[in-house]
């Protein structure tokens, strides 16, 4: 189900998907991302980090990457779900220490979806992120950074008063 | 209202004329040609954001290891030719004007969850500066 999301989000962004089952094949599909410059994100169901085969198999995502972004999927009709959030929450900071506690910043993790349109809308909007990040990042590899653009208001930088 | 008012008068007297939509921050051309156009929305209408990004991202991938974007003599190269023109992204208005009279529209871009990533995280002045964005 969340394939299909996933992949009619990216259709509505113009990309082209693929979907990968999530198994010990992670950080090969990393490294072939981050070669290929292939916009990867990666979609985590909490309940299955309760399991340690999939805590051990996401734990090569807990980087930063300038291609990749985390999100987490709920379902907020899941009243098992729901009330077991608190707990879900931490095995999910457990599993991935380094981007969804300590940075936890939404550019490269995010969760907050729990019904489908939002998912879908987290989706497309996370592609392009990740998309324009790396337009940035060739550009800084390549010297194509330019002057910044001018400040119209405050240009002295004056502190403000008040 | 003023632009699109000149635009349907141009029209109405023979001319061909386009529409750009350049506000990017608060598109808002469309509005008056909604009830003659297709996806009054732009839910799925890509526009001048998505053209220049897809400008930037071919360009970016063309440039030398120095950052220069080598367009001498490249000016007929086919992809410049098709990532170069606006027109690709043009959306006719729906309405018989005479004599060969048209509007043609570039909107702002797509609207969506990513719009305004797009819009806020597009390089304006390496485009401009580096990859050969300006007209010239």
């Amino acid at each position: 189900m969340v394939s299909f999301i996933a992949q009619e989000a990216a259709t509505r962004e113009r990309f082209l998907s693929d979907f990968q089952s999530l198994d010990d094949a992670l950080p090969h599909h990393l490294k072939d991302a981050e070669d290929r410059q292939i916009v990867l994100v990666v979609l985590v169901d909490p309940w299955s980090l309760t399991l340690e085969n999939y805590r051990k198999m996401i734990a090569p995502c807990d980087e930063l990457r300038p291609f990749c972004a985390i999100i987490v999927t709920w379902n907020a009709e899941d009243k098992e779900a729901e009330s077991s959030r608190p707990l879900l929450q931490v095995v999910l900071g457990q599993s991935l220490p380094r981007v969804a506690v300590a940075i936890r910043h939404p550019a490269f993790f995010r969760d907050s979806p729990d019904s489908r349109a939002r998912l879908q809308g987290e989706i497309q909007a996370t592609v392009t992120e990740v998309y324009m990040r790396m337009l940035q990042a060739r550009s800084a590899k390549l010297g194509l950074t330019a002057d910044p653009p001018p400040s119209v208001s405050n240009a002295q930088g004056v502190p403000r008063s008040g | 209202m003023a632009l699109a008012n000149v635009a349907w008068v141009l029209a109405s007297n023979n001319k061909r004329v386009l529409l750009i939509d350049w506000d990017l921050e608060a598109p808002g051309l469309h509005k008056y040609m909604a009830p003659f156009l297709q996806d009054a929305e732009l839910k799925s209408s890509d526009g001048l954001i998505d053209f220049v990004i897809d400008y930037a991202a071919e360009a970016s991938r063309r440039a030398t290891s120095s950052g220069d974007l080598q367009l001498d003599g490249a000016t007929e190269e086919p992809w410049l030719a098709s990532r170069a023109d606006p027109l690709r992204f043009a959306i006719p208005v729906m309405w018989e004007f005479p004599d060969g009279g048209r509007i043609d529209r570039v909107p702002s871009g797509r609207q969506g969850p990513s719009y305004a990533t797009r819009v806020n995280s597009f390089e304006w002045s390496v485009f401009y500066e580096r990859l050969q964005g300006a007209a010239s």
